[in-house]
């Protein structure tokens, strides 16, 4: 009943998008004033021109919304009441959904059976137009609120359409309520790859990325056909552009994580589709916080900052489609044959189509307000967010090869992380350089010969860094090493910009301390998402340049000696888990004969799929981490045992951390912003 | 429903038996001299797991992954150099094997497309600062001609009442 419940709700919600677009749409009173005109004047054409707005449009002061503005909540409800029903039916294990027979088991805990009901790629549809209606309301709450939102009208009727055909592909390509007349007797188990805590914090992350996407997107759409993308529309698109980076990059973090754990060889980025999928969007996204930076500043950069808005919720959606369809495994053509997924894609072209076709013919009339020569801020925002978008084009084509080669050619082709790590690098090494370089450029204009005077300094201290890191490893491989050199040039070139500033601070305000919170926010958020990248890099080069590995049959007491630590193996234990059993060794960490604590690989094995999962531990400590993780019984009767020493591991998690930590700093600071009253210039 | 708990007696069983290797490089495969085994740890990570997805038969614990291991090691063993075990696995799995994909006419898009995409930004940008160049050229502000310069110096003037 409940599941009734939630169809209806759906059905409802694909009715209420569609009516959400069609009567917020300003376009529909272009399409009939002119009608009715025309029948008393008999002229058509004359009511058709430009001066009634561009392109037919009318000017949208957002009169619709608040008049209707219960029908973006009423879609936000009936999207979680959807939502809920069918996280009810897993709780209740209702093995005539065949969703829930295909993801749950009654032996499943209660917390992985809602684990299940959104994580999985079939079931996290709901859970993305849900996050879509709830960033919808938001919006319209942040346009009541501020009366300088354009365009709420026509954003929230763009969203609308999204939401629509979100539902439309929720209900055709495979209705999650759909009872199956001879439900099995139980359900086939959730995948024990997934049960885990990071990965259902993983997916609500990376679908409220997309959502916060979906309103970029919308904002810029319902801003191209009058070109008012102007520093309003950049401000008011700032608290999004962040928020959709950050959720992303947090869910970015939350699945490296998750693989670094939950494979036994402390890998932690294999560049395949679920990953890229992610990654994308978050690249454009990268790309697009940048330039909205310059447009907020200096009115520049405005078709290509339009371009990358609409783009990067191209590139969420087509991801999702490609994960969802599964189009890049084993079975695609079969896929094909059969139109599975067909409705998202057909959604993905109706979608971006219009979209890259409203912004042709527009683009021509944003006109640059403000004039930057080459070498000045705008400049380095510029380049970088080309170099990304290079990158992810790059990223794009490697992922969708093996596809297009099997459509157009009969063999198959593998693109493997070497292809990527090899087409990357001529785009990567000038993104950092410029990284470094470009916070210290002037707005405007720059002269070289000062640029050079401020950056001598970093310069030289990231040549002798990596000078000092050759000489101690002579015949380590260039790679590592230049990350490692890029890697130093990043952050202290941050670092002395960061002092340089201050320095200024305190001689304008004439006050005696340094003082870092009248920097702003703003800026201490991007130099510390600066100076987390740099640790990234250099955490990422260092621990595959000197990582340690042993594999060896250990037997209860034996020592093992790995970088600075000393290792004791005590035993394996059969141990009851919640629906699985696990053979849970024990390790005692020492460093210097001091114990430091306990380590306890697993080996799970779970019955209802009959799969066994490595579930590793890991010591993460300053120097680096200690990944280990057992086996089977080996022949001589030991215990396999693997363990991996990953020097500076741990810089790359505190990268992340660092750089997820500026993003939320830049977050409040532009929402403050958005909504202080007065339009004062921005730090 | 089935409580939980009830599973346990044959979960233990069924945990008995299993024998899948879980790990990717065991130590029973691993080669006893070092040189051999490093070449042969290398050349794993060049070749793919037939089963899975973008993981190298180093990395993977599939068992196809492990027959390719072991297949490795003893083309090493035999005496083969790198590329003749490399290209022995080639002939017997084809191209699809190789993680880094081979130049031949089916990857000259793959290969070229950074080379093309970078081009092509690069055209953008020139051309980008080209136009803004001559936009600037075109937009720049006149010099005042020389009845705007008598009007503006009367207006300068200070008044004389």
């Amino acid at each position: 009943m409940i599941a009734e419940l939630g169809h209806f709700a759906l059905i409802l919600l694909l009715a209420l998008g569609c009516a959400q677009a069609v009567l917020f749409c300003p376009v529909r009173m272009a399409f009939f004033r002119p009608i009715k005109l025309a029948s008393e004047h008999g002229e058509i054409l004359a009511q058709l021109s430009p001066e009634k707005g561009n392109a037919g449009f009318e000017a949208d002061k957002g009169q619709t919304a608040r008049l209707l503005w219960p029908l973006p909540v009423m879609i936000c409800l009936l999207a979680f009441m959807a939502q809920g029903a069918l996280i009810y039916s897993f709780i209740i294990s209702d093995f005539s959904l065949p969703l829930v027979a295909d993801y749950s088991h009654s032996s499943t805990p209660l917390f992985y059976r809602i684990s299940a009901a959104i994580t999985p790629e079939n079931c996290a549809i709901l859970l993305w137009i849900s996050l879509t209606a709830l960033a919808s309301v938001f919006f319209w709450v942040q346009s009541h609120l501020s009366q300088r939102i354009q365009n709420t009208d026509t954003t929230l009727a763009v969203l609308g359409l999204i939401m629509a055909l979100l539902a439309a592909s929720a209900i055709i390509d495979g209705n999650p309520f759909l009872r199956d007349p001879a439900p099995p007797l139980d359900g086939m188990g959730f995948d024990p790859l997934r049960q885990d805590v990071l990965t259902l914090i993983h997916a609500p992350l990376l679908y409220a990325g997309l959502a916060a996407l979906s309103v970029i997107f919308a904002t810029t759409f319902a801003a191209l056909p009058r070109a008012q993308l102007d520093r309003v529309w950049a401000r008011q698109m700032g608290p999004w552009a962040v928020s959709a980076w950050l959720f992303l990059g947090a869910a970015i973090l939350t699945g490296t994580y998750r693989s670094y754990i939950e494979q036994g060889w402390g890998q932690w980025w294999y560049w395949d589709v679920v990953e890229n999928a992610v990654l994308l969007p978050w690249i454009l996204a990268t790309a697009l916080l940048h330039c909205l930076t310059a447009l907020e500043k200096t009115e520049a950069l405005k078709p290509w900052t339009a371009l990358l808005a609409l783009s990067a919720f191209g590139a969420g959606w087509f991801g999702m489609f490609l994960v969802r369809s599964d189009w890049l495994g084993p079975l695609p053509a079969a896929l094909i044959a059969t139109g599975e997924h067909a409705t998202l894609l057909i959604g993905f072209c109706i979608v971006m189509g219009g979209a890259y076709f409203l912004f042709s013919r527009t683009a021509g009339q944003l006109r640059e307000a403000a004039d930057f020569s080459f070498l000045s801020r705008e400049s380095g925002l510029f380049i970088n967010s080309v170099l990304f978008a290079v990158a992810a084009a790059i990223i794009l084509t490697g992922t969708v090869y093996p596809l297009i080669v099997r459509w157009i050619g009969d063999s198959i082709v593998t693109v493997g992380p070497p292809f990527f790590v090899q087409a990357l690098l001529p785009v990567v090494v000038p993104i950092l350089l410029v990284m470094g370089l470009a916070p210290s450029l002037r707005w405007r204009q720059d002269r070289a010969f000062s640029l050079a005077g401020r950056l001598k300094l970093p310069l030289i201290m990231s040549a002798v860094i990596t000078l000092f890191v050759w000489m101690r490893h002579i015949n380590a491989s260039p790679l590592p090493l230049l990350g490692i050199g890029l890697a130093a040039w990043i952050v202290t070139a941050s670092i002395a910009d960061l002092w340089e500033r201050l320095r200024r601070n305190r001689d304008q305000s004439g006050t005696k301390y340094r003082n870092i919170a009248r920097l702003g926010p703003h800026y201490t958020g991007m130099t510390l998402a600066h100076i987390g990248m740099g640790l990234l890099v250099a955490g990422a080069s260092a621990s595959t340049l000197w990582q340690e590995e042993i594999v060896l049959s250990a037997r209860s007491g034996q020592s093992i000696e790995i970088g600075p630590y000393n290792l004791q193996y005590e035993g394996v234990a059969l141990l009851p888990g919640e629906n699985y059993a696990t053979r849970k060794a024990t390790f005692i960490l020492y460093q210097n004969a001091q114990p430091l604590g306990q380590l306890s690989p697993e080996v799970r094995y779970y019955p209802v799929r009959g799969v066994e999962t490595i579930e590793a531990d890991v010591w993460h400590s300053r120097d680096g981490d200690l990944h280990v993780t057992v086996g089977e019984r080996a022949e001589d009767g030991g215990r396999i045992v693997n363990i991996r020493f990953f020097p500076m591991m741990s810089w790359v998690w505190a990268g992340m951390i660092i750089i997820l930590i500026g993003g939320i700093m830049s977050v409040f600071m532009r929402a403050l912003l958005f909504f202080k009253k007065n339009e004062g210039p921005t730090q | 429903m089935i409580r939980p708990a009830r599973h346990f007696l044959w979960l233990f069983a069924a945990l008995l038996v299993t024998t899948q290797p879980a790990l990717a490089v065991l130590p029973d495969e691993m080669l006893a001299n070092p040189v051999l085994e490093q070449r042969a740890r290398e050349i794993s990570k060049e070749l793919r797991c037939l089963v899975c997805q973008n993981q190298s038969i180093d990395d993977s614990d599939a068992d196809l992954a492990r027959d390719l291991r072991v297949l490795v090691r003893e083309r090493l063993v035999a005496g083969d150099s790198d590329q003749q075990t490399l290209d022995y696995i080639v002939d017997r799995y084809g191209d699809y094997v190789l993680l880094n994909p081979p130049l031949k006419p089916e990857t000259y898009i793959l290969w070229g497309s950074p080379f093309f995409l970078l081009i092509f930004a690069g055209v953008g940008v020139f051309a980008f600062y080209r136009r803004k160049k001559n936009d600037a050229v075109t937009n720049s502000p006149q010099a005042l001609s020389d009845a705007e310069r008598r009007r503006l110096d009367d207006l300068l003037r200070p008044s004389q009442d």
